[in-house]
């Protein structure tokens, strides 16, 4: 386990949602500092994802505030600063390249060059002269390009909601191993997955969602 | 910057795919239909003469044609602009401003219209363009029976034909570029697009459907219909004039604008599978 400690580059305190009448986060507090992978496990429905896209500020807590590098997301910024993010089923155009597919959202900031979209797809494993639409790749493949979108524009700040939904062993190994590298690159990193094994495995600091509640995981 | 980029990640998502051929077969159709009716009409007026402008009129003054079809294919390639999907979220991130969000999703609104425009009126034209000459003048058939091609009476004498074509395209531009904003709206509220586009559906049938009444209260002029079209067919009147048309057409954009301005800020974006 690394040493937690540092200023907090993540901040969420009092997080609560419903949606209609269902409460889905119940005040939930946390701090990630800096350098650390931070892990959120729980059941499907459990309100991982939701928390998530708080922090991003693609959704609006009801109470509560979040702190992304001191900045409070939905007053001072709309969304996070140099964060690099993977939402659940990101649904990329399927006629084009994944190379295309990066292009043009890295062209929306344009702060990197085209060499830098390569590089981040051969970290993951992804030939970037690969002419083949998006339709014909892979779970697997698909779930790398998301990856290399994330870390494409080199954030400081990961924040990776199910990397290895749908893979197989070979596929979540896969991940793991580019996750590791990156915290060896000192990236802070926030990952949601619905295995408290993974999360395990993976994360310095282990939290459990449950009934809109998360929870330190006894053995973390 | 930033918002080009957008913009252009939003046509390539909405603009350029495979439901966008829909307008050519349909628009075919409609031409086809057109000219026949132009035919019909210089045997039954013999002498007289008609050009590619009457068969615009034929086509985008029918009630039917301009409601049941033409807008009516409109709101469905572009009913699902909203909610934003996975890839649209992925590019909110990095534009950085809901503001801007908004903004761009009306200019691809903006442009869908244009685009349908250019599209539905070039493929009558061109069709049209086989069998009468291109002439931008009155022809003695518009002259002598404008009804019969969905032209208010008196239209070509207070008016020229390019500036009538004008004031069609014009009110049909206003009235499909406010109904896909209701759309956005309501689907916003909503978080479906499917009840954004039968709100848009509803409202304009019923508009259409109350246009038929006999001897019409004021009120019904508060319906979208007596503005969507240049003439009040099946009247041969227009009895409100064009300019209140656009000014209330500046209501709908101005109140729909705002409040999908103020929505959007407001907007939670889902993951397709909790929405």
């Amino acid at each position: 386990m690394q040493n937690i400690n540092g200023k907090p580059i993540i901040s969420a305190h009092g997080i609560t949602k419903r949606f209609g009448k269902r409460l889905v986060l119940d005040g939930v507090d946390f701090d990630v500092p800096p350098g650390v992978i931070y892990g959120i496990s729980g059941a499907n429905g459990s309100g991982k994802s939701v928390l998530l896209r708080i922090l991003c500020g693609l959704i609006h807590p009801m109470s509560g505030q979040v702190e992304i590098f001191g900045q409070k997301i939905g007053l001072e910024i709309e969304f996070p600063r140099s964060t690099g993010i993977l939402i659940d089923n990101p649904g990329f155009l399927l006629s084009e390249s994944g190379f295309r597919n990066l292009e043009l959202l890295a062209r929306i900031q344009g702060k990197i060059s085209r060499e830098k979209i390569a590089e981040a797809l051969r970290f993951v494993s992804l030939d970037a002269n690969d002419r083949r639409p998006v339709n014909a790749y892979s779970t697997g493949m698909r779930q790398r390009l998301g990856l290399a979108q994330a870390i494409m524009e080199n954030p400081e700040l990961l924040i990776l909601d199910e990397p290895t939904n749908g893979l197989d062993f070979d596929g979540q190994r896969e991940i793991y191993r580019y996750l590791i590298e990156l915290r060896q690159q000192g990236k802070t990193m926030l990952i949601t997955s619905h295995s408290k094994d993974e999360i395990k495995i993976l994360c310095d600091q282990a939290f459990v969602m449950a009934e809109g509640k998360l929870a330190l995981t006894q053995d973390s | 910057m930033r918002l080009l980029s957008y913009l252009g990640i939003q046509i390539r998502q909405y603009i350029i795919r495979k439901r966008w051929l829909l307008p050519f077969p349909v628009m075919l159709f409609i031409a086809y239909r057109s000219v026949n009716a132009i035919q019909s009409l210089l045997e039954l007026y013999s002498g007289a003469t008609s050009s590619v402008l009457d068969v615009f009129f034929i086509a985008f003054g029918n009630g039917w044609n301009v409601v049941l079809i033409l807008t009516n294919l409109f709101l469905f390639l572009v009913c699902d602009l909203l909610p934003e999907p996975g890839f649209g979220q992925l590019a909110l991130l990095r534009l950085g401003s809901r503001r801007m969000w908004w903004l761009a999703k009306c200019l691809t609104l903006a442009m869908s219209v244009i685009v349908y425009t250019l599209l539905t009126v070039g493929i009558v034209v061109a069709f049209a363009a086989r069998f009468f000459p291109l002439d931008f003048t009155w022809s003695s058939l518009a002259i002598g029976t404008p009804e019969s091609l969905n032209i208010p009476l008196f239209t070509p004498r207070n008016a020229s034909a390019p500036e009538a074509m004008s004031q069609v395209l014009l009110l049909l531009m206003l009235g499909w570029f406010s109904l896909g904003l209701l759309i956005m709206v309501v689907t916003q509220l909503s978080r479906r697009f499917l009840i954004g586009y039968l709100t848009a559906l509803v409202v304009l049938m019923a508009s259409f459907a109350v246009s038929w009444i006999s001897n019409p209260p004021t009120w019904i002029k508060l319906f979208i219909y007596k503005h969507l079209m240049f003439n009040h067919f099946p009247y041969p009147f227009r009895d409100v004039p064009v300019s209140q048309s656009v000014f209330y057409w500046g209501i709908w954009l101005l109140l729909l604008s705002g409040l999908g301005l103020y929505l959007s800020r407001q907007q939670d974006h889902l993951a397709s599978r909790h929405s």
